[in-house]
C-alpha cells in the first residue's frame, strides 16, 4: 500500500535526526 | 506531468528534511558551548527538531495543492500523522533527559514558582499530549469528528506558539544572530501557514463560489447535486479526484467535507457530486436547492485515471458509494469516445439498492465496458456473483491476457474491501504498483 512509502520516509528523518543530535551531544566535545 | 511530479516530489522531500534537520545542523555547526553536558545538548537537539517538525505540520496539512500534487492527499496525510507521533516522541524526549541529568529541573513543573520560560514550556507539552491522544483515540473517546478538527487546530497552534516562546525566553542556544533568525523564520512560516489557511484561502473560495443548478435523488439514498461557477471558470480536475464541499456555512466555518467528484471532465465548468445519506452532513444535502451557494475547494487526489495513459485495458473495482470517482472515470471515457476494454466489478450490498445501474448499462452501448456485479446478499433467483468479490470471481471473468500487462487497476471503496480485494489481486499476480487506490483511515 501507498502508505508504507510515507512511513519510510518518517524513518528515515526520525533516524537521522537523532543520529544527528547524538553526535553533536555526544561526539564534538571540547570545542569552543 | 508525471515526471515533473516526481520532481516536485523530490525537490519537496529535499526541503523538508532541510528544513527538518537545519536546528540540529546549525548546532552542530557551532560555536559550541564548552560547559554543557552531553544530555543537556542531546535533550536540546531532540525538543529544537521535534518543535521544527511541529511548525512544519502547519505547511503540510495546509492543503497546499503544490505540495500535495506530487504524492496525493492521503499520502500526505498519513505522513502528517506519522511524522506527528515522531515529533511528539522527540518533543516530550526534551523535558524528560533534563529531569535525568539533574532532578532540580523538576521544579520548573510547579507552575507557581516556575519562570515564564517554563510555564510555557509545560503547558505547550501538556498541550501536545491532548492534541496527540485525541488524534489517535478520538473514535475511541466518541469525540465527534467536527468537535476535534476544530481543537485540534487551536490547541496545536496555542502549543506551538508556546513552545516558539519557550525558546526564546530561554535564549540559550539562540543567542547568536543566524540562530535567532532560524527560529524567526520557523515562526514565520508558522504564522504565514495560519494567515493562509484560516483567512487567505477562504477569502478565495468565497470569491469563486459555486450555484446548486440541480440536486437529483439516485438509487440507494444517494443524491447528485450539480454546481457551477459563479463567476469564473471553475476548476480543471481529472477523472477520480474528490474536492471538499461546504454547504450552509462560509468556508471559514472549516466544516468542508470531502467527495469524488462524479462527473465527466469534459464538461468543463459544471461538477457533480453523488453524496450518500451516511451522517448528519450527508443527510442535509437533500435540502440543498438549485440556486443555493456551495463552496468547492478542490481538485485534490492521486487517484487519477489521466495518470495512467499507458494502460492498455482497465479495471474497476468500486464498493458502494465507492463507484463515484469510477463513474467520473466512465463518463469521461464516453465522452472522450475511449474504446480500452473495460471491466467493471461493481460490489454492492443489495442488488435494488445499486447506485447508478441504469447509467451504467447505457454506458456499456457507448463504451468497450463489461459489468460483474458482485451482490453480498443477493435477491432469489440471482445468477449473477455474488458474496465477497475474491480470486475466484475475478479469474472467471479477467481475460486471459490481461494479467501480462498494460492493466491498471482503479480500487475505491470501504477499507476493509479494498485491503481484501488488494490481497486477492495480488495473490493473482498483478504487480503492487499497477492496483491504484487511495486510503484516509489511519487503521
Amino acid at each position: 500500500m501507498r502508505q508504507r512509502y510515507s512511513k519510510i520516509y518518517v524513518y528515515m528523518i526520525v533516524i537521522t535526526a537523532v543520529f544527528l543530535t547524538l553526535y553533536f551531544a555526544f561526539v564534538e566535545l571540547g570545542t569552543t | 506531468m508525471i515526471k515533473n511530479n516526481r520532481l516536485l516530489g523530490i525537490f519537496w522531500i529535499i526541503l523538508f528534511t532541510l528544513l527538518t534537520l537545519a536546528p540540529i545542523l546549525i548546532l552542530i555547526l557551532g560555536p559550541k558551548y564548552s560547559n554543557r553536558s552531553p544530555l543537556l545538548d542531546l535533550s536540546v537537539g531532540l525538543g529544537f527538531t521535534g518543535l521544527a517538525i511541529m511548525a512544519l505540520q502547519f505547511v503540510i496539512s495546509g492543503r497546499i495543492k503544490i505540495l500535495n500534487r506530487p504524492f496525493g492527499t492521503d499520502l500526505v496525510y498519513h505522513f502528517h500523522r506519522q511524522i506527528g507521533i515522531a515529533a511528539f516522541f522527540m518533543v516530550f524526549a526534551h523535558p524528560i533527559i533534563l529531569f535525568i541529568l539533574d532532578g532540580r529541573y523538576l521544579r520548573l513543573l510547579n507552575p507557581i514558582t516556575a519562570p515564564w520560560r517554563a510555564r510555557a514550556a509545560v503547558t505547550s507539552i501538556l498541550l501536545l499530549i491532548v492534541v496527540v491522544l485525541t488524534a489517535e483515540y478520538r473514535q475511541k473517546i466518541k469525540m465527534s469528528y467536527k468537535l476535534w478538527k476544530i481543537w485540534h487546530g487551536i490547541l496545536s497552534t496555542v502549543m506551538v506558539t508556546l513552545a516558539l516562546v519557550h525558546i526564546f525566553l530561554v535564549g540559550n542556544y539562540v543567542d547568536l544572530p543566524w540562530k535567532k533568525a532560524l527560529w524567526i523564520g520557523y515562526s514565520a512560516i508558522f504564522i504565514g501557514m495560519l494567515a493562509y489557511t484560516r483567512i487567505i484561502y477562504p477569502l478565495r473560495l468565497i470569491r469563486r463560489s459555486f450555484l446548486v443548478k440541480e440536486t437529483k435523488e439516485e438509487q440507494g439514498d444517494v443524491w447528485t447535486i450539480t454546481m457551477e461557477p459563479i463567476n469564473h471558470k471553475g476548476f480543471q480536475f481529472a477523472p477520480g479526484q474528490f474536492a471538499w464541499l461546504t454547504a450552509w456555512k462560509t468556508p471559514f466555518s472549516d466544516t468542508e467535507h470531502p467527495f469524488s467528484i462524479a462527473s465527466s471532465v469534459e464538461r468543463k465548468t459544471e461538477i457533480e457530486m453523488s453524496i450518500k445519506n451516511l451522517g448528519p452532513f450527508t443527510n442535509k444535502i437533500r435540502t440543498l436547492k438549485p440556486g443555493d451557494r456551495v463552496y468547492v475547494d478542490g481538485p485534490y487526489g492521486a487517484f487519477n485515471l489521466d495518470h495512467f495513459p499507458n494502460a492498455k485495458q482497465l479495471i474497476f473495482i468500486p464498493g458502494g458509494i465507492g463507484v463515484t470517482p469510477i463513474m467520473s472515470m466512465l463518463r469521461t471515457m464516453a465522452d472522450r469516445g475511449d474504446k480500452r476494454p473495460i471491466l467493471l466489478f461493481y460490489c454492492n450490498r443489495e442488488f435494488k439498492t445499486v447506485t447508478f445501474k441504469d447509467e451504467i448499462k447505457d454506458l456499456e452501448s457507448k463504451l468497450k465496458l463489461k459489468t460483474v456485479y458482485t451482490i453480498e446478499k443477493p435477491p432469489q433467483r440471482w445468477e449473477g456473483e455474488s458474496g465477497f468479490l475474491n480470486k475466484d470471481i475475478l479469474n472467471r471473468h479477467i481475460p486471459e491476457g490481461w494479467l501480462v500487462d498494460g492493466t491498471d487497476i482503479f480500487l475505491c471503496g470501504p477499507t476493509p474491501m479494498m485491503n481484501a480485494v488488494e490481497s486477492e489481486l495480488l495473490i493473482i499476480g498483478y504487480a503492487q504498483q499497477r492496483i491504484h487506490s487511495e486510503r484516509y483511515a489511519f487503521n
